[in-house]
């Protein structure tokens, strides 16, 4: 049997009527056991979200772009709001329910009409089924491995002025865990219907929309949609994590959710507060990003057998900035339920570095224990010649005599930071990272000038990808090194096969 | 008191209009006093619910302004039923509807019928948010679901 209204009408035995119409808001009576984020059928065919109710009215957001009008009647489905989840989203463009983008939303989303859904709001794990962070995470962006490192199952806040780049990071990101056969989950959160098509043609362009899911919420589309896009995305991710693989999941971007969430509130007559934030903004995102982490899995396999198994759901929300305040309100909140942040510097972008993210403003407050020996090693050489490189620079401005020393490593600095101005084109793994670092500091690039330093490094890159025997050594050689200074001394006593791998 | 206006409220909008008089007659008191009430009944108010009125003040000793208010919260305490009905019913087919509620509900209901021929009989009734639907279509639907397979069986031979 079809399930319409008055199959819901008959099934639950209550009615209620439209009292009160504030464009996405409605306010119904009647519906005498109506409960929190219960799904309610319109007699139009529209469906809506219970939000909170009183003695005499619900409030109830419409997932739909027309106005409902007074006195339309409304049943009760007596099941919470989920999402369709399955292998079978994967490579697809969907909206916040996960049906297909741009469809009107013609079946309730309920579990009920369909079997392979799951509820959208649900308690994040208990610390029984999490576990520490031990794996890094690869983003393929050198300045992000070498010296903010992440880890499986963090999150981390990518935070920046608008049109920074933000989301051609996030891009990249996605395209180096894709193709390392991750399932990635990109949430458009009140995006332009452009950038949306943009973002998943370039999935598909670039060959790993089979390992992708695109949630998608336009700013055209109605705030109950919006709202709820960041919620199917997180309950996607879980879905995959619960079998066992490891998931990404960008969320981009949360404070244009949370202008949205606000726009209710306040229709709503919720009190406002901080700049006209309902008091609740916090928790809003809060229970969401909550349920990323690093997990143990337990699943039955094929022979009926239980497995323990450990899976990911690392997240990316991203968080826009104004003018380079990093104190704004949701910015802030962000920061504190994150485990860090990447900042995009708008300076460094007007100054012409891709991706322009700002190490010394950058945090990383979990990555660390995933790193090996070697790396943490590196990252502070590393960071610790940058930030002296800094200084030296400042100094400079003084005019004062440079001695050699300093030239020399003003010089390094300048490579260093032509190296990591890598683009959004170029997915750099993390052990040719290492050794192109290894061999700045043993010294090879010292008789070669910026651009002749960009293009050796591109070439090595190139050959470490397609050459099956130079991927071989350079990862024996990282293996094997301790720590940096040995990685350092080896490529002291032997780097000429590094020129003839290059030619 | 009160008996006479009350045993006469059958439907919502009885109810609703009765409600409108009072609110008249309970702003012309505040307005002009007693003065007011003799126009206000000729000119604002149904003949029956004035003359019971008037006949309800003549036989006891109380002020317009108490009458009113209690008349007010009286009808405050109605309760409207719904009632679906596949005709269209005659004040005499609601007299009874309603006489049969009184003896076996509560006097203090009122119905607010509608007409749907598509239910072909019985009736749908919704109280404070509970829906029941006891029509004839809903029996048909019922069974042509139930039996979907044997009717199919018959069309086909």
């Amino acid at each position: 049997m079809m399930k319409d209204f008055n199959y819901y009408l008959d099934k639950t035995g209550e009615i209620g009527y439209v009292e009160k119409n504030l464009k996405s808001l409605v306010y119904l009576k009647g519906l005498p056991e109506i409960k929190p984020n219960e799904v309610v059928l319109f007699e139009n065919g529209y469906v809506g979200l219970v939000l909170g109710f009183d003695e005499k009215l619900i409030e109830t957001l419409v997932l739909g772009s027309v106005d409902v009008g007074l006195g339309t009647k409304v049943a009760r489905t007596g099941q919470e709001i989920s999402a369709r989840v399955g292998d079978e989203l994967l490579g697809r463009l969907v909206n916040s329910l996960g049906l297909t983008y741009g469809e009107e939303i013609k079946q309730v989303p309920t579990s009920e009409n369909n079997s392979n859904s799951k509820v959208l709001e649900i308690r994040p794990a208990g610390i029984d089924k999490r576990k520490d962070i031990d794996t890094p995470f690869i983003t393929g962006v050198s300045t992000v491995d070498l010296l903010i490192s992440l880890g499986k199952g963090q999150r981390e806040l990518v935070i920046g002025d608008r049109k920074t780049g933000k989301t051609d990071f996030l891009r990249q990101v996605v395209f180096s865990q894709a193709s390392q056969g991750v399932v990635c989950i990109y949430c458009a959160i009140a995006k332009s219907r452009f950038d949306i098509n943009k973002t998943y043609d370039y999935f598909k362009e670039k060959k790993i929309d089979k390992n992708v899911i695109t949630v998608a919420s336009s700013s055209s589309d109605p705030s109950g949609l919006i709202y709820l896009a960041p919620y199917t995305a997180m309950t996607v991710a879980e879905h995959f994590r619960d079998q066992g693989r490891d998931t990404l999941l960008v969320l981009d971007d949360l404070t244009a959710h949370a202008k949205c969430y606000r726009e209710i509130s306040l229709l709503a007559g919720r009190f406002p507060g901080r700049s006209s934030y309902p008091g609740d903004i916090f928790y809003i995102h809060s229970k969401l990003l909550e349920r990323a982490g690093n997990f143990r899995v337990i699943k039955k396999n094929e022979k009926g057998e239980v497995e323990n198994k450990e899976a990911a759901i690392t997240c990316l929300p991203v968080a826009e900035m104004t003018m380079g305040d990093l104190s704004g309100y949701i910015q802030t909140n962000l920061m504190s339920m994150t485990d860090g942040h990447i900042f995009f510097d708008i300076d460094l972008f007007n100054k012409g570095m891709r991706p322009p993210i700002n190490s010394y403003l950058s945090v990383t407050r979990v990555g660390r224990q995933a790193q090996s020996t070697l790396l943490k090693s590196l990252s502070s050489e590393l960071t610790s010649f940058l930030v002296k490189n800094r200084e030296l620079k400042d100094f400079m401005q003084f005019g004062a005599e440079l001695t050699e020393e300093t030239k020399r490593t003003l010089d390094m600095g300048e490579k260093i930071e032509g190296f990591l101005n890598q683009g959004y084109d170029l997915m750099v793994p993390l052990n040719a990272n290492i050794l192109v670092i290894g061999l700045f500091w043993a010294k090879y690039f010292k008789s070669m000038g910026v651009d002749e330093v960009k293009q050796v490094t591109r070439q090595f890159i190139d050959f470490y990808l397609k050459n099956e025997n130079v991927r071989g050594r350079v990862d024996n050689m990282v293996s094997s090194s301790a720590d940096f200074e040995q990685l350092v001394n080896k490529l002291m006593e032997d780097q000429s096969w590094v020129s003839t791998v290059i030619k | 008191m009160y008996q006479q206006i009350l045993d006469n409220l059958l439907t919502k909008n009885d109810l609703e209009t009765l409600q409108d008089e009072v609110s008249i007659l309970e702003t012309t008191n505040y307005k002009f006093g007693d003065d007011g009430l003799d126009e206000v009944l000729n000119k604002n108010v149904r003949f029956e619910v004035s003359e019971a009125i008037k006949n309800d003040l003549r036989g006891n000793d109380i002020t317009i302004s108490h009458y009113v208010k209690q008349l007010q919260k009286k009808l405050d305490d109605y309760q409207s039923i719904e009632l679906v009905v596949p005709f269209e019913p005659t004040r005499k087919n609601m007299e009874k509807i309603s006489d049969w509620i009184r003896n076996n509900v509560s006097d203090k209901i009122v119905i607010n019928y509608r007409y749907n021929m598509y239910l072909i009989g019985g009736a749908v009734i919704e109280v404070a948010g509970e829906y029941r639907n006891f029509s004839l279509s809903k029996l048909v639907d019922d069974f042509f679901d139930e039996h979907t397979d044997k009717v199919e069986e018959i069309i086909s031979k």
